[in-house]
């Protein structure tokens, strides 16, 4: 009798361990977050061009931070998480079938033209970009920023931050993000996150 | 009772060596499929939500086209009124002023008619790059080697049923305009 009390006991903690899941380290971190099936990532495709959207939870952007300010204290995690709570960050990856095409170089004949899409991806970019809530209202980036990666890779990645005061973005069930690509010929994308999946992150014991 | 067993055992040699062989020409059948083109594209999200995008440009610019065009109708009939009480030169001045206005109208007219015709074609790329990509991925997934595209007006007279994969084309390519894709 005692000996099935204490093996149930042993099940019950295996499904209990098994079902509170953490995260330990950065690296496992960008894993979790990189699998679809989390609701974090968001990819299409379209002209060659594979376009992936990322939401960066404000604890992965206050870890960021902190390692920046070289802060190494958890105590002053909270305080660091608190500073993005109130926007949604993303980030939109841009790469190509072809090693050789880019976003930068993707129908550009000459170094002005050249000049204007990069003008177009840092500044321009938020005019082509709208997040969408459940009740309709749009909602252009409070603040985009291309990732400089000096031409290295065939990647191109531009953050681009949502913010309203009265807090629609982040009490929306569903959040659609539209870019109506004027650049690349890949038209209009959707990238839709349910807020009940990305406020879902695991605990980070790092 | 030897010899029989021995045939026996050839005619189910025979036998598996056919099964084989058909079943080889079976893995090896080309795969043709046609799509409807036309309906692809009237029934894909992307397209009814480009068109919606592109009539709000239009108007956009339309009502650019509109102000420019009023104020220069309001300037003619302004100078027909007071035309009487003004001077010789007065008049050739603010003759000379309408002229430069009509030249501007008519020059905003063309730019937007040139800008309409690129951001049609800037949408419909966009539309049939999607299309395009999807179709070419379904092809591979789906182990086909030519996917035709048929039209109203095309010279395919008929084929059957079981080779249209339009309505397949349509549902996978809304189902990922709102999901995306997973890979």
């Amino acid at each position: 009798m005692l000996k099935g009390l204490k093996n149930s006991i042993y099940v019950f903690l295996l499904i209990a361990m098994g079902c509170s899941s953490s995260i330990n380290s950065e690296k496992e971190l960008l894993k979790w977050l990189g699998d679809p099936d989390h609701g974090f990532i968001k990819k299409t495709k379209a002209n060659g061009f594979l376009l992936s959207m990322k939401y960066l939870p404000a604890e992965y952007l206050a870890f960021n931070e902190m390692k920046k300010d070289n802060k190494i204290d958890m105590k002053d995690f909270q305080k660091y998480v608190d500073k993005f709570k109130n926007s949604k960050t993303f980030l939109l990856t841009i790469s190509h079938d072809e090693e050789t095409v880019n976003v930068s170089n993707y129908k550009v004949a000459n170094l002005s033209e050249y000049g204007q899409r990069i003008r177009d991806l840092s500044f321009n970019i938020k005019e082509v970009l709208v997040l969408k809530t459940n009740s309709g209202k749009k909602y252009n980036p409070v603040l985009t920023t291309m990732e400089n990666a000096y031409e290295i890779a065939n990647k191109k990645s531009i953050y681009m931050v949502f913010s309203d005061d009265q807090k629609e973005i982040l009490n929306s069930e569903q959040l659609d993000i539209v870019f109506q690509d004027t650049f690349l010929d890949t038209g209009i994308s959707h990238f839709v996150f349910e807020n009940e999946k990305i406020n879902n992150l695991p605990n980070l014991n790092f | 009772m030897k010899i029989n067993n021995k045939i026996h055992f050839l005619i189910t040699i025979l036998m598996l060596l056919v099964i084989a062989y058909l079943c080889y020409q079976q893995y090896n059948i080309k795969k043709n499929v046609i799509v409807n083109a036309q309906t692809v594209l009237e029934n894909y999200q992307g397209f009814k939500e480009a068109q919606d995008l592109f009539e709000i440009k239009i108007k956009e610019m339309q009502n650019t086209f509109e102000k420019q065009k009023s104020m220069y109708e309001s300037k003619s009939n302004e100078l027909e009124i007071i035309s009487d009480e003004l001077s010789n030169q007065e008049r050739i001045v603010k003759k000379g002023e309408l002229e430069v206005l009509k030249a501007k109208t008519v020059q905003l007219g063309k730019a937007i008619e040139q800008k309409v015709i690129a951001q049609e074609e800037e949408l419909l790329q966009g539309v049939y790059n999607r299309i395009n990509d999807y179709v070419k991925r379904y092809a591979e997934t789906h182990d086909i080697d030519l996917i035709e595209g048929i039209t109203n007006s095309g010279n395919i007279m008929y084929a059957s049923d079981a080779i249209d994969i339009t309505q397949d084309i349509i549902e996978g390519l809304n189902k990922e305009y709102v999901e995306g894709i997973k890979e």
